[in-house]
């Protein structure tokens, strides 16, 4: 199914464990050189600069290859845009098989060259497709889901995964939406049931030994798990069903089963921090950090408990505790996890860092300071408000 | 929306395999791994550790951000009111505690790079230097202390940033002045500001721009030369870089009459910054390189042809086809010159 060489991917895998063991001196390098020279890799998967930069190469050379094609084939007679969106798919459709006779012959994994055919190949397909269809926002939620999943299980690509549980989502949307009715009210609680089932039917699926498809199984948990709290998150809830189901609510009224959402949206992040903490999950305590603060948000949207300043500062003063107290205490390790780094050094690391500082902090000349930060700063827990 | 998966992506996913000790199970059979390491490794994995050291530091982070963010918003509220002196005076006395902890903390100054004594000390080092520049900003703004001198009430900051930047040795805080030297001299070089606008409409802000970069690439290269914390020359090199190289750019998009001229003086700039790369073996430096090239040769180029269509009648089909050719032949050739420089240069990700 998968189209980089399995027994080159396993290899890799072996490489990268070895050199982990290795980085805390278990094996000795001569055994671990051995087992490297036994297990050639041959992948082709230049680091994240060389990524990026092969990305942008073959976005631009697909693209342009793209306008060449409409503009042989679409002359002043193609008008309909059956016609078009077939004329794109095929394109879609060719480049795929040529993209990945490249892959194959080159042995490119994640070298940003198979990235961009990726993409580039499912934009046109799903665009040809639409046009051609002139297919309804259902369809084309479910053509996402489909054609994403497809692209996960040959490409085990990590973006895939989000377009294809998206797909999911907004195609249980619509769908509720053509039922009507009962199907239609309680759509937050469908969503939520569908997604923490994928939630909870990929962790099954989790092997305990080396998989092929963990990197993509990682990503679908992460995102099922934040769009199960976007679905159930009062903010939310409460302004799709204003904006999209036509509720009017007076002042002081509340939406039905308010109270059911409010629990959520306070359960939720707690749960992932508790299970966080005994599973010994870093993923789980990022998850519960981000809705920690969106929960935060939302509560502060509704309930304007402080002023914005002093909201600020005693976040602040909290944060800063909060991380000292970590640092503190986790000194030595205490429940799996540990303060201080266990990898060397990351240069680039340290470099990106600082431009966050110097993007995030420049001039602090007055008036500008009360748009930057009020807005900006919660822009993490706002950003997955917008579903 | 790119953005917001890149960040997705790099936040949940970037977290990498667990150690799994079935496959030195595997390996131990086959002979490659002895029964005392096997032993060990089942050890560490049962007693693995995962490190939070990233996420506490993206807490600090964020608690400074806050922090400095709502006193500063506490000032401007209150500007008028009795309160504004209290706040003010609360600002200087933490600004002037926390330069104090740092200092008695530090390691002895030196002009080699000096380690970080704690995590804490990078972020209280911070806190007090934005807290620092509030003050001055606010005193400025509250008593006219410069007077009407305005460039005097950003140079002083700009050049305290610079001051700590050395003594305490902070790359985040060395960062922060350099945008300040940018925005002292009228332009902001943030790195999003860079990245997003190409072209600034403005000739001195073009000629300011050449100047900056070039001067901060010489600071670079003086840096590493004299060993004066050779480790900030990256930092000086990577906002010169792209400073100096957009400037040119833009100097080329917006006086397009003289576009030549500017290209004229591009290609050494860029040319420089690619033997750099090569001594170096920076990858970094030499995509960058690479990319803006490739735009100022494609906006040559594609002048040319429209020059051809005005002078030949009937040639634009003709042109707009070789036009496509160039760029599907281009992007193939800098993919092939990416991937061959990338095995050439080996090691990954040296920046």
């Amino acid at each position: 199914m998968i189209v980089y060489d399995k027994t080159k991917l396993h290899n890799l895998f072996i490489k990268e464990q070895v050199g982990k063991v290795l980085s805390r001196n278990i094996l000795s390098p001569s055994e671990a050189s051995a087992i490297v020279q036994a297990h050639p890799v041959g992948l082709y998967s230049p680091g994240w600069i060389a990524r990026f930069g092969l990305f942008i190469a073959t976005s631009f050379g697909l693209s342009s290859a793209m306008g060449m094609y409409m503009m042989i084939f679409m002359s002043s007679e193609v008008e309909s845009n059956k016609l078009i969106g077939l004329l794109i798919f095929i394109f879609g459709a060719a480049a795929w098989y040529c993209g990945e006779i490249f892959i194959k012959k080159n042995a490119h994994f994640r070298s940003g060259v198979d990235d961009a055919l990726l993409y580039g190949t499912v934009g046109a397909i799903m665009g040809g497709l639409v046009q051609m269809l002139n297919a309804s926002e259902t369809i084309f939620f479910l053509m996402a889901a489909c054609i994403g999943m497809l692209a996960v299980l040959r490409y085990n690509d990590r973006i895939m995964v989000l377009m294809s549980l998206v797909g999911i989502g907004g195609f249980v949307f619509k769908f509720s939406f053509f039922l009507g009715g009962w199907a239609k009210a309680l759509l937050p609680i469908e969503l939520f049931l569908v997604y923490s089932a994928l939630f909870f039917g990929i962790r099954q699926s989790r092997k305990k030994t080396y998989d092929i498809y963990e990197a993509s199984k990682q990503m679908s948990e992460v995102v099922s798990l934040i769009l199960m709290y976007v679905a159930v998150n009062y903010y939310v809830v409460r302004e799709a069903s204003v904006e999209l189901m036509d509720l009017s609510l007076k002042a002081g009224q509340d939406i039905p089963l308010g109270w059911l959402f409010w629990m959520l949206t306070g359960i939720m992040p707690l749960a992932c921090f508790y299970f966080g903490v005994r599973k010994n999950n870093i993923m789980l305590l990022r998850v519960a950090a981000l809705f920690t603060a969106a929960t935060i948000c939302t509560i502060r949207y509704y309930y304007h408990v402080l002023p914005v300043e002093v909201a600020m500062l005693l976040g602040g003063i909290i944060l800063i505790a909060i991380g000292w107290w970590l640092l503190v205490y986790l000194k030595e390790g205490k429940g799996g996890f540990v303060s201080h780094k266990t990898t060397p050094e990351d240069e680039a690391m340290k470099q990106l860092e600082s431009l966050v500082i110097a993007e995030s902090f420049h001039a602090a000349p007055q008036s500008q300071t009360a748009d930057r930060f009020g807005g900006g700063s919660f822009g993490g827990g706002g950003a997955t408000g917008d579903y | 929306m790119l953005d917001l998966i890149l960040s997705l992506h790099l936040t949940f996913c970037y977290i990498g395999s667990n150690m799994d000790s079935s496959i030195f199970e595997t390996l131990h059979q086959q002979g490659f791994v002895s029964s005392e390491h096997l032993v060990k490794i089942r050890d560490a994995e049962k007693n693995k550790l995962i490190s939070v050291h990233w996420e506490i530091k993206t807490l600090l982070y964020l608690g400074v951000l806050f922090f400095s963010g709502g006193l500063g918003l506490l000032v401007y509220k209150n500007i008028d009111s009795i309160g504004h002196a209290v706040v003010l005076t609360f600002i200087a006395l933490l600004s002037t505690f926390g330069f104090f902890y740092c200092t008695r903390k530090k390691q002895p100054f030196t002009f080699l790079k000096a380690e970080s004594p704690h995590i804490l000390y990078d972020y209280l080092l911070l806190l007090s230097c934005l807290l620092m520049v509030t003050f001055i900003g606010y005193f400025q703004y509250q008593y006219q202390f410069f007077g009407n001198r305005y460039g005097l009430a950003s140079f002083i900051p700009m050049l305290l940033l610079f001051v700590s930047a050395y003594f305490y040795d902070h790359l985040g805080v060395l960062s922060m002045a350099i945008t300040n030297l940018g925005a002292w001299l009228g332009m902001s070089i943030t790195p999003l500001t860079l990245a997003r606008n190409f072209d600034w409409n403005t000739e001195h802000i073009v000629y300011t721009g050449v100047a900056l970069g070039t001067f901060l690439i010489v600071i670079s290269l003086w840096s590493e030369w004299k060993n004066i914390k050779a480790h900030f020359a990256f930092t000086y090199f990577n906002f010169g870089m792209h400073l100096l190289l957009v400037s040119l750019l833009a100097g080329m998009f917006d006086m397009s009459n003289y576009y030549l001229l500017w290209f004229i003086g591009f290609v050494p700039a860029c040319y420089f910054v690619y033997h750099r790369a090569v001594v170096e073996k920076s990858f970094y430096k030499l995509l960058f390189a690479i990319l803006y090239g490739y735009v100022a040769l494609s906006y040559v180029l594609v002048r040319w042809m429209s020059w051809l269509e005005s002078k030949i009648n009937d040639a634009d089909v003709a042109l707009i086809y070789l036009g496509f050719f160039y760029f599907i032949l281009s992007a193939a050739g800098m993919v092939m010159l990416l991937h061959r420089m990338n095995k050439k240069f080996g090691a990954d990700d040296r920046i």
